[in-house]
């Protein structure tokens, strides 16, 4: 298991520590989910008219061909915490 | 098997439960609230309460998008004080937040961890309060404040006063520690937006 940041667009949350946070899974579907401000690698505090890209660790469980499923810091409201995104997608941590 | 209040205390000793700040005094002490029963924990209410404001859209579960997104655009945060305390009224849905932050680390040397879940306090039910109308489990390995979904259903307002208590915390151990890195964990939620790797 790996740690990989994987992109994503950040607006902000319903609390005021945590974003909204949007990405895609590797059929161009989108998930999102809230994440702690802490957690979150965001250039500047975003607002909704101005989301912001940023980016969020995950942990790569399972490669499968060009495709990995990837474990999220907090559950998405779509489906789990879990889910599929494109291998090329993910970035190295440092 | 649920923690009594002294399984708690150990539990928070052992940093196998951590809550913080930690709720005191552990035991009832002249002039001070002991947030602690038989076997829960008493949980405050937190300094923001998030109103959701009536929108054009219509959610839809089933339908992939950037839902944290819309609901956040679609909802109105309030710092509350005790000299502005929140009017909640009849009916009125908001949510809310917990003082305090919970912790249920897993330790995997170990051969169990703790789960909990979050109630509603009786006192504040009869008063037609519900703080947290559904999903109660706080997850193993959960880090963070509890949201909670709060609903007027009583015939009167209720103010909503920052670190009042609003909610208490039974924990309980669970047998065994969960597959939490493992893919085969999230069986049954093979769909393209979440669970396990497309089947080829």
């Amino acid at each position: 298991m790996s740690t990989y940041l994987l992109p994503c667009t950040v607006t902000p949350g319903q609390f005021s520590d945590e974003y909204a946070v949007a990405g895609q899974s590797f059929d161009g579907n989108f998930f999102s989910l809230f994440v702690p401000t802490s957690e979150l690698h965001a250039p500047i505090v975003p607002s909704h008219q101005s989301p912001v890209e940023g980016v969020i660790e995950v942990e790569l469980l399972k490669r499968q061909g060009d495709l990995g499923l990837i474990r999220l810091p907090r559950p998405t409201l779509e489906n789990g915490r879990t889910v599929t995104v494109k291998l090329n997608s993910l970035m190295p941590t440092s | 098997m649920i923690l009594s209040n002294i399984e708690l205390h150990r539990a928070i000793d052992a940093g196998r439960l951590i809550i913080e700040p930690e709720p005191t005094p552990r035991f009832p002490a002249p002039g001070a609230h002991c947030p602690y029963d038989t076997h829960t924990v008493d949980l405050r209410l937190g300094d923001e309460i998030v109103v959701p404001n009536p929108g054009i859209f219509v959610y839809d579960h089933a339908q992939p998008e950037r839902l944290s997104d819309h609901i956040s655009r679609y909802s109105e945060r309030f710092r509350i004080t005790n000299r502005t305390p929140f009017k909640l009224e009849r009916d009125q849905f908001v949510l809310g937040i917990t003082h305090e932050r919970i912790h249920l680390p897993i330790d995997a040397s170990l051969s169990t961890c703790l789960a909990a879940r979050i109630e509603w306090k009786s006192s504040r039910a009869r008063c037609g309060l519900l703080i947290h109308f559904t999903a109660p489990t706080v997850h193993p390995g959960f880090e963070g404040r509890l949201v909670l979904e709060i609903i007027n259903l009583g015939p009167s307002p209720i103010l909503l006063t920052p670190g009042m208590f609003i909610a208490q915390l039974i924990v309980e151990e669970v047998k065994g520690i969960p597959s939490d890195n493992d893919p085969s964990e999230f069986q049954g939620q093979n769909t393209p937006t979440g669970g396990n790797l497309p089947i080829q």
